[in-house]
């Protein structure tokens, strides 16, 4: 089985890519892919429109089985965030919750973003956030685990950049922590954190449309596991945080 | 054919040669290691140097040097020249200054002089800007520049950018973490000033010759950036 982590759906201007929902159904039957993650497209979805964002991801969730949905608020809305939380929990029944702090414009780690993450704790769901440079490192995101130690917190893209140096003293710290692999082009790198840390808390991703499943598959190739440790990549984590 | 702009040499020569050739790769620019981080300068150039005289058809070789040792990295860089360094490569994050930091423009002067090739690695904000580099290359306008990784995370449009406004810059691919910055780039620039570059064996090159394959690209603009716009800026 394959569960894919991290998806973004629809128009992306920023990035001058799309994808949409048709081409992604498509695309998890030619890669035997069971289950997607899917996200709202980079965009204004993460800063004034989420709640109609969100309701996107939810109708087409509702349609195809295999995608599961994971929506955002921005927390410098807060009477409409706290609102939105309310129904992607209690209504779309998401499992959890995605910010992009550069594009929302705070630090992971602000106070600012508290009341989000108690509601999270509270539902027991987890945060999705693309890790990168600052305001979202790996070690501005470990320290908002620091302050969560209940809330499970997955840093997509495993640093991104040169920022997979931060990844492994991060997620070393607290068992709270998740990465998923895709756009971390670093596979040394990879390896070792997970010789280190075991496979427990690695997660695949294609991260479409910024990746790819077959980049992602070749870069797991590459990492040399055991049958385990590839499954627990590929389906076995990701369907503890799902809980599917 | 292939050409990779951007290796290291880490490991044995041969065997980074034997991975190339796997996947039908010809020529590599080939970078010293260690002196990156300003350690065995010399010797790790020399050893790319080494390397170049045994395979002089299948190596471009790049030198560095430790712009802060100033007359002396002059010198090393004169010298390392002489015995048919093609190339400079220059780190801005490990060498510890900003890529348009005075104590590189003696180096770019000499490169200049010389009519060889610049490659700086590019993306680790606050020191490897592609703007920083824009600088250099509006000043030193007879010089190729090679911005490495594309400005790799948020600095792709930095990189994009710097490279519209230079006609000496070009990019090059390795370790792009995303799909449409490549293609974002091809539009923006055509494919004329896009290199394929892997940074093996510090990345790999496997994955990094299947996201050029995965663009599903017309065939002339996979041949400019797998090897014409090289084999171009080498003439």
């Amino acid at each position: 089985m394959i569960i894919d982590f991290h998806v973004e759906i629809g128009d992306n201007l920023y990035y001058e890519t799309s994808l949409n929902v048709e081409e992604l159904i498509k695309y998890m039957e030619n890669l035997g892919i069971s289950y997607t993650v899917v996200t709202p497209a980079y965009g204004t979805a993460y800063i004034y429109d989420f709640d109609e964002a969100n309701r996107g991801i939810y109708e087409i969730c509702k349609k195809y089985r295999g995608l599961l949905g994971v929506g955002t608020v921005n927390p410098w809305y807060k009477q409409k965030s706290l609102a939105e939380l309310e129904k992607i929990f209690r209504v779309y029944g998401f499992k959890g919750l995605k910010l992009i702090p550069y594009l929302q414009g705070f630090s992971i780690n602000h106070k600012i973003v508290y009341y989000v993450i108690e509601y999270l704790a509270r539902e027991k769901a987890f945060l999705y956030i693309p890790s990168g440079y600052h305001p979202q490192s790996p070690l501005e995101i470990a320290d908002l685990a620091d302050m969560f130690p209940d809330v499970n917190i997955v840093m997509g893209f495993a640093g991104f950049t040169d920022f997979w140096m931060e990844v492994l003293p991060a997620m070393k710290r607290h068992s709270n922590t998740f990465a998923d692999i895709s756009c971390q082009s670093n596979v040394r790198a990879l390896r070792e954190a997970i010789k280190i840390l075991g496979s427990d808390r690695f997660l695949f991703a294609s991260s479409l449309p910024y990746s790819d499943a077959e980049v992602e598959l070749e870069k797991l190739k590459l990492l040399e596991l055991s049958e385990a440790d590839k499954e627990n990549i590929l389906w076995r984590n990701a369907k503890k945080l799902l809980k599917i | 054919m292939v050409i990779d702009v951007h290796t290291h040499l880490m490991d044995s020569v041969e065997s980074l040669l034997d991975t190339a050739q796997k996947f039908g790769i010809t020529k590599i620019f080939l970078m010293p290691y260690k002196a990156i981080y300003r350690t065995e300068v010399m010797l790790d150039n020399l050893q790319v140097i080494n390397a170049y005289k045994k395979y002089p058809d299948k190596i471009v070789p790049f030198v560095t040097v430790d712009p802060w040792m100033k007359e002396e990295g002059v010198k090393q860089l004169k010298e390392l020249i002489l015995l048919g360094a093609k190339g400079l490569k220059l780190h801005p994050l490990t060498q510890g200054l900003p890529a348009h930091s005075e104590l590189y423009h003696p180096l770019i002067e000499i490169a200049e002089k010389y009519r060889i090739i610049v490659q700086f690695h590019t993306g680790s904000p606050i020191y490897s800007q592609p703007l920083q580099v824009l600088e250099l290359a509006l000043t030193y306008t007879k010089t190729k520049f090679i911005l490495a990784h594309m400005g790799l995370g948020m600095l792709w449009l930095d990189a994009i950018r710097a490279t519209k406004r230079a006609d000496n810059i070009y990019l090059d691919t390795a370790g792009q973490r995303f799909i449409p910055v490549i293609k974002y780039a091809i539009k923006e620039l055509s494919s004329e000033r896009i290199l394929f570059g892997s940074d093996a064996p510090f990345l790999s090159l496997e994955v990094e010759l299947r996201k050029i394959l995965r663009l599903l690209l017309p065939e002339r603009d996979l041949e400019n950036i797998l090897y014409n716009n090289t084999l171009k800026l080498l003439k």
